[in-house]
């Protein structure tokens, strides 16, 4: 099982305290959110302790120029924002984000509206141009309001090529929920879900598979506690905990359960009466060329015979 | 078609009205007069007229059949749809213009339904086609991920182009009236009902089945190779065509290559899927993906020539074995 520790509902004070008590211990951030009041934020958070412990820095509550500011600053010491969490209204928002050593520094945007996929300026517009570029959706901050919403995103190399969706940006608890099901009806996880003070959500959906996994949304605190640990008593670990709202009381969570970070590899597997190593290396760099392509069927005939 | 072509139970030059004989949701003649006009020929060569997509819209035919005064609701029929059809102005004169026409062949199949007196076009398909010759797995699509049959292949939705920009997308359903989302290519669109057109699911090795006798050069239990020679050569003769973008008569491209040999293509693409069937002369191929394949450096990105695959068949020795029995077809 992971060797993580979580916390939610913190003050500032709080939240910096728990960090660097297990900051020294080598854990790192795997999850942050910020919500409550900008003037009084609170956090919720998972920092996990892998074999490998990189170098994070992090910044828990910042304004949009502070956060503009930071960005360029640590972008030009090669660290790159690897999460990112906002709170407060599109007019005055509250960022906390955490950097790593990156190459090439991801692509990043904050105060993206809701619009039109040609307009870069909004989330749809951005999701657009990164994955034209080959990049997919690895973070993501929804704040503001439901009529007047706002995003903040980091997009990554897609090295996986793996279909995503982010097409739900402000669902409510409903919709959402009806979008999992149409998602995950067709083998597909939520791999990443946060949400605005308005309970709306917004989620990412990827075409992968990261072994056993569980999702719950529009829980109390005292709800997500309760989801913590039955499932952290069935080995599951929470990869991605989100939570919006006034205070630590009537906040709205959701979270993400699994039992590894991994993602299952593709394999390929040539099947067939005859075996034809040549085309089989054939249709297998046809697929790795469209990795999107998760199988394939291949019939050739000479004359009236099947071959 | 050909079939019924050849037994003199149907002509190129037949209209579609004389056959199905289509009234509008209130039960009138079709809204545009030019309908009576539409032929079989016409539908085949994709130079109908006929608005080419519209039909496949089970929100606006249940509105029509309900502004007709019926009690109607998701998910509609093929007899719905055909109505809704007649509800509709054409978009040219019949045999003015070719437009690459879904509808066209979404009618076709239920021609051959009609005349062969069966209520869908698969039923037909399976009792004068497949059956002859063997085939056993190719059905009708079915649309709901939950009605898929056991064991069936899972697809997932790609971007294909500028109209769909987003992977992976959910819609509406239109397979029930509540219309929750479904995952695309899971019951947003109506494959099941449009068994003319895409609505058919079919294992590879049923559909080189069909890729078989389309490059046999005798006849075979379901066509005459005579009939099967007028088809293709009116398909190349049409793509050798200026101006035409389609060999229509089934096929994307056709070529009469002499002696009796020919070249045909066929692609398909929907939101989750794309195959291609192909023959050259003696040689042919069926290639399924099971999402949206776009083919990196050919054009049309989804129904390739594939030519390296066909060189590297032609260069290996087969042997004398037909693998088409070990898939329950008797070999031809």
């Amino acid at each position: 099982m992971a060797d993580f520790v979580a916390w939610h509902g913190k003050t500032l004070d709080q939240h910096e305290a728990l960090r660097n008590e297990w900051g020294a211990q080598g854990y790192r951030f795997l999850s942050l959110s910020v919500y409550g009041p900008v003037t009084a934020p609170i956090y919720a958070a998972v920092m996990i302790r892998r074999p490998i412990v990189v170098v994070q820095r992090d910044w828990p509550s910042m304004t949009a120029a502070q956060w503009q500011q930071t960005f360029n600053e640590q972008a030009a010491q090669g660290f790159g924002p690897v999460i990112l969490a906002a709170a407060g209204s599109a007019s005055d928002p509250l960022f906390a984000a955490v950097f790593q050593a990156q190459d090439p520094i991801p692509l990043t945007r904050h105060g993206l509206t809701s619009g039109n996929v040609t307009d870069s300026g909004t989330i749809q517009g951005m999701n657009n141009n990164a994955k034209s570029q080959g990049l997919k959706l690895h973070w993501a901050a929804s704040y503001g309001s439901a009529a007047d919403p706002r995003f903040a995103a980091i997009w990554m190399p897609n090295t996986r090529t793996v279909l995503w969706n982010n097409d739900g940006l402000v669902d409510d608890a409903g919709t959402y929920q009806a979008r999992f099901n149409a998602e995950t009806s067709a083998w597909c996880r939520p791999a990443f879900v946060t949400l605005d003070g308005d309970n709306c959500y917004m989620s990412l959906f990827v075409a992968d598979e990261i072994g056993p996994w569980v999702a719950r949304h529009n829980m109390t605190p005292d709800d997500y506690q309760a989801e913590f640990n039955t499932w952290t008593a069935k080995s599951y670990f929470p990869i991605c905990v989100q939570a919006a709202g006034s205070s630590a009381t009537s906040a709205r969570f959701a979270a993400l359960f699994v039992q590894s970070e991994d993602i299952v590899g593709k394999q390929f597997n040539a099947i067939g009466p005859v075996a034809n190593s040549a085309i089989d290396a054939l249709v297998l760099q046809t697929m790795q060329a469209q990795p999107v392509v998760r199988h394939a069927s291949l019939a050739i005939v000479n004359g009236t015979k099947l071959v | 078609m050909f079939q019924l072509i050849e037994t003199g139970e149907l002509a190129l030059s037949d209209t579609l009205q004389s056959i199905l004989q289509l009234k509008t949701p209130s039960g009138a003649a079709p809204v545009d007069s030019r309908f009576s006009s539409v032929t079989i020929q016409n539908l085949l060569e994709h130079k109908s007229g006929i608005n080419t997509d519209a039909f496949s819209n089970g929100v606006a035919v249940v509105e029509a059949f309900t502004a007709a005064g019926h009690s109607a609701s998701l998910p509609v029929t093929q007899e719905m749809t055909d109505s809704y059809i007649a509800s509709l102005p054409l978009v040219n004169d019949p045999g003015s213009v070719q437009t690459y026409s879904n509808c066209g062949y979404y009618l076709l199949g239920r021609v051959v339904a009609h005349l062969r007196g069966k209520n869908a076009p698969i039923d037909a398909y399976q009792a004068y086609l497949f059956d002859p010759l063997g085939i056993t797995r190719i059905r009708s699509a079915v649309d709901l991920v939950s009605a898929q049959p056991a064991g069936e292949a899972r697809y997932q939705a790609a971007t294909i182009d500028s109209s769909s920009p987003s992977d992976l997308q959910v819609a509406q359903s239109l397979m029930t009236p509540d219309q929750p989302l479904v995952a695309s290519g899971y019951g947003d669109d109506e494959l099941a009902i449009g068994q003319g057109g895409s609505g058919l699911s079919a294992a590879t090795t049923d559909l080189a089945r069909l890729i078989a006798i389309l490059v046999d050069g005798n006849d075979n239990p379901a066509l005459k190779r005579a009939t099967l020679v007028g088809m293709l050569s009116d398909a190349a003769a049409l793509a050798a065509t200026p101006g035409m973008t389609r060999a229509g008569y089934g096929l994307d491209g056709a070529e009469n290559l002499g002696g009796g040999k020919f070249y045909g293509q066929k692609g398909g693409l929907i939101i989750n899927a794309a195959s291609v069937l192909q023959f050259n002369g003696d040689w042919g191929f069926a290639l399924c993906f099971g999402s949206p394949a776009q083919l990196p450096g050919v054009t049309p990105v989804w129904y390739p020539d594939y030519v390296p695959l066909m060189s590297i068949a032609k260069s290996t020795n087969w042997g004398t074995t037909d693998l088409f029995p070990d898939f329950g077809m008797p070999s031809l």
